[in-house]
């Protein structure tokens, strides 16, 4: 039947009896809606958030063709039939909204279980859109079929968009608790976006099509609002696409989007009569052409300093590369050297080259030793190398940390006693003490053994104390020493691979600033804690290791 | 080929229901006219209580109607698609599968309704399986 008070449209959509540019506006949100949609599914087509992504905006265009179909056009048979699609679209559109957050916020696609809910939810949506409960019949005076539809029905559809709202909360809210902070702002961009979208969307739906049945309002023009929380979802996915590459977008298309927002604000000035919505309307305008110029601005510089921090960690990566392999050809070929002359000056200190002078031999044993120290020193760079590169396997089991600490002691206490040091122990052995740990025994040793040496080297008089502590749950063992102590600036210098203090210099010149660094690497791969307290230069040092126990 | 429908098996899902449902609608609309059409039927306020509306934002000029509500393909047999100056439009007919026919109430839609003389009537009026149960013949304006 024809609505026999109405003008026949051009083309399905052009008609002089409709509120002109607030019904047009529909055409640039459904081009901008299915440009972004498009756009976002061409750039990565096998991502099932874009697909996602790209269905919203189907159905957002669906709906918002629908609509302005159903406002222009005067015959009922093809307006019912295009009717039916509202309940379709709004259902469709609130499902794939939550759908697409699991999406977001998980990374991956969602189990069976929550389709199969899904497909219940829009069971009666498809079972009753074609039917008398959802459309009975058509006013032609008015030409719409408002007063024919079935509130109940209407009421659940619309409430889907509801239940979308609450259930989307609970996901960001539940994700956003256990998000790092560059995700935990993703959410919170998402999250408002889409919820604004659903919230606006779906209530002035609701709103419009309930007070125009119950006749508060004239008409249902108020739920052509409802298309203004599309764009501000579009905004939010901009700002996605371009700053967090949410969608792999690159930056010019979201220029282009955030300029068609602003044409889109500005074709609303088209059709409004009131003043006061004028000047509204006018502040948006400007506040939009303001904040997107200000946004394509600092995201663009953001892409740049991240493309810039990207390409130098590049070449900072190579540049590590080609150090780490320097620094080994140099220590093999060093170590290589120090080897061969130190079996010349074994040699000729049993004899194997013959007789030689006393003076000679005092020679070659202070060559031997040299050697000796030159090769400890290329192993602790080598072993400092390999534990940073994480090429070192460890071999972790259950051991007992007191016998690795007093294996350690027996060792390194001639060293100490030779200099004149006094080394004390405090090892408590009771029954109740249990000093198990998992870990590798050799590493465990030589972190031991290093924090020692490191107290032999810098004191010059006094005593070493050496003490082991079972802990709640933890094992601790501390080195204190009568030494030179830690100025606060070199603490800064403590564990640092090459770290060297300057008083610290002045005691050992061959310092080489990877022996506390080797510490610290063996002892967090082991889950454990290092760490040094001095009151200050002259007043002595104390290290610390913590380790989990095996309780 | 078994892993990626049933991978996809929702989206199968929900594009076979909607294109039923599209098929269903095309057909019940489209084709069978199944519906119910409301418009403003013709009134005499000399003898039935009507509705009054303004022919002009405004109402320099009232008219006079009842509220019809006819099955379309009755409507589309008696009139074609207009109803333009159909006489059948403003009657129910004992041939119509479905009709009715609101007069205007006082009690339930205030004082816009209008009756110069006779007695009030704002019985609907309707046929249901082609038997017409009318009351009186005042719908016939």
């Amino acid at each position: 039947m024809i609505c026999y008070l109405f003008p026949e449209p051009t083309y399905l959509f052009f008609s002089s009896d409709v509120p002109m540019l607030l019904y047009y506006a529909h055409i640039p949100a459904i081009i901008i809606s299915l440009l972004v949609g498009l756009y976002v599914y061409i750039n990565d087509r096998g991502s099932l958030l874009n697909r996602l992504f790209f269905a919203i905006s189907f159905f957002f265009s669906l709906w918002a063709l629908i609509n302005l179909v159903t406002w222009t056009n005067i015959h009922s048979d093809f307006i019912l039939f295009v009717w039916t699609f509202f309940s379709l679209t709004l259902g469709l559109l609130a499902i794939f909204c939550i759908y697409f957050i699991y999406v977001f916020l998980e990374k991956k696609d969602i189990s069976a279980y929550i389709k199969v809910v899904f497909l219940a939810l829009l069971t009666p949506v498809f079972f009753l859109a074609s039917t008398s409960f959802n459309l009975r019949g058509f006013n032609i005076t008015v030409c719409d079929a408002f007063t024919f539809e079935w509130l109940p029905f209407k009421l659940y559809y619309t409430s889907l968009g509801i239940l979308a709202v609450i259930w989307i909360f609970v996901l960001l809210f539940r994700r956003y608790r256990s998000a790092v902070p560059d995700f935990k702002r993703q959410i919170i961009l998402m999250g408002t976006g889409i919820e604004l979208f659903l919230f606006s969307f779906f209530m002035m739906i609701f709103l419009a099509s309930y007070f125009s049945q119950i006749e508060v309002l004239l008409d249902s023009s108020l739920e052509m609002y409802g298309l203004l929380g599309m764009v501000v979802f579009i905004i939010y996915i901009s700002i996605l696409i371009v700053q967090f590459k949410a969608f792999n977008v690159k930056l010019l298309a979201t220029q282009a989007l955030v300029w068609g927002l602003v044409a889109l604000i500005g074709s609303q000035f088209f059709f409004i009569k009131v003043s006061m919505n004028f000047i509204l309307n006018g502040i948006g305008f400007l506040a939009a052409i303001v904040l997107g110029q200000y946004l394509v601005k600092s995201v663009k510089k953001e892409i740049q300093q991240k493309e810039e921090l990207a390409k130098l960690n590049i070449d900072l990566e190579e540049l590590i590369k080609q150090r780490e392999s320097l620094v080994h050809l140099i220590t093999h070929k060093v170590k290589g050297s120090f080897t061969r002359s130190k079996y010349i000056f074994a040699g000729l200190l049993d004899g194997t080259f013959g007789d030689i002078s006393s003076d000679a031999k005092k020679y070659a044993k202070q060559g031997l030793e040299s050697d000796d120290t030159g090769i400890q020193t290329v192993d602790l760079v080598l072993n400092a190398a390999n534990l940073q590169k994480g090429t070192v396997k460890y071999d972790i089991k259950e051991i007992d940390f007191k016998d690795v600490v007093l294996k350690v002691l027996a060792e390194k206490k001639i060293q100490a006693e030779a200099k004149g040091l006094v080394v004390e122990s405090s090892i408590h052995d009771s029954k109740d003490d249990d000093y198990r740990i998992m870990g590798d025994v050799f590493w465990l040793k030589e972190a031991v053994s290093n924090l020692i040496e490191n107290s032999i080297k810098y004191t010059q008089a006094g005593k070493i104390s050496i003490k082991l502590e079972d802990g709640n749950k933890k094992i601790k063992f501390s080195i204190k020493d009568t030494g030179i102590g830690i100025t606060d600036e070199d603490k800064k210098n403590l564990f640092t691979e090459g770290g060297r203090g300057k008083e610290s210099v002045k005691t050992n010149v061959d310092s080489t600033g990877y022996g506390l660094y080797t510490v610290k690497l063996v002892i967090e791969a082991h889950n454990g804690h290092v760490w040094a307290e001095s009151e200050g230069a002259g007043k002595g040092s104390t290290f610390y290791i913590e380790l989990d126990a095996v309780k | 080929m078994y892993t990626h429908f049933r991978n996809h098996i929702f989206f199968y899902i929900l594009a076979l229901s909607v294109f039923v449902v599209s098929i269903i609608s095309f057909h019940r609309f489209i084709f069978e006219h199944d519906y119910m059409v409301g418009y403003e039927g013709v009134c005499d306020p000399n003898t039935d209580k009507c509705f009054v509306g303004c022919e002009d934002d405004e109402c320099t000029k009232e008219y006079y109607y009842s509220e019809m509500v006819k099955y379309a393909p009755d409507l589309y047999k008696e009139c074609g698609s207009d109803i333009t100056d159909c006489e059948a439009a403003s009657v129910c007919l004992p041939s119509d599968y479905k009709c009715s026919v609101i007069y205007c109430d006082t009690e339930a839609d205030g004082d816009v309704c209008e009756m110069f003389t006779g007695e009030t009537n704002n019985q609907i009026d309707s046929t249901e399986e082609g038997n017409l149960l009318q009351s009186n013949n005042t719908n016939n304006i």
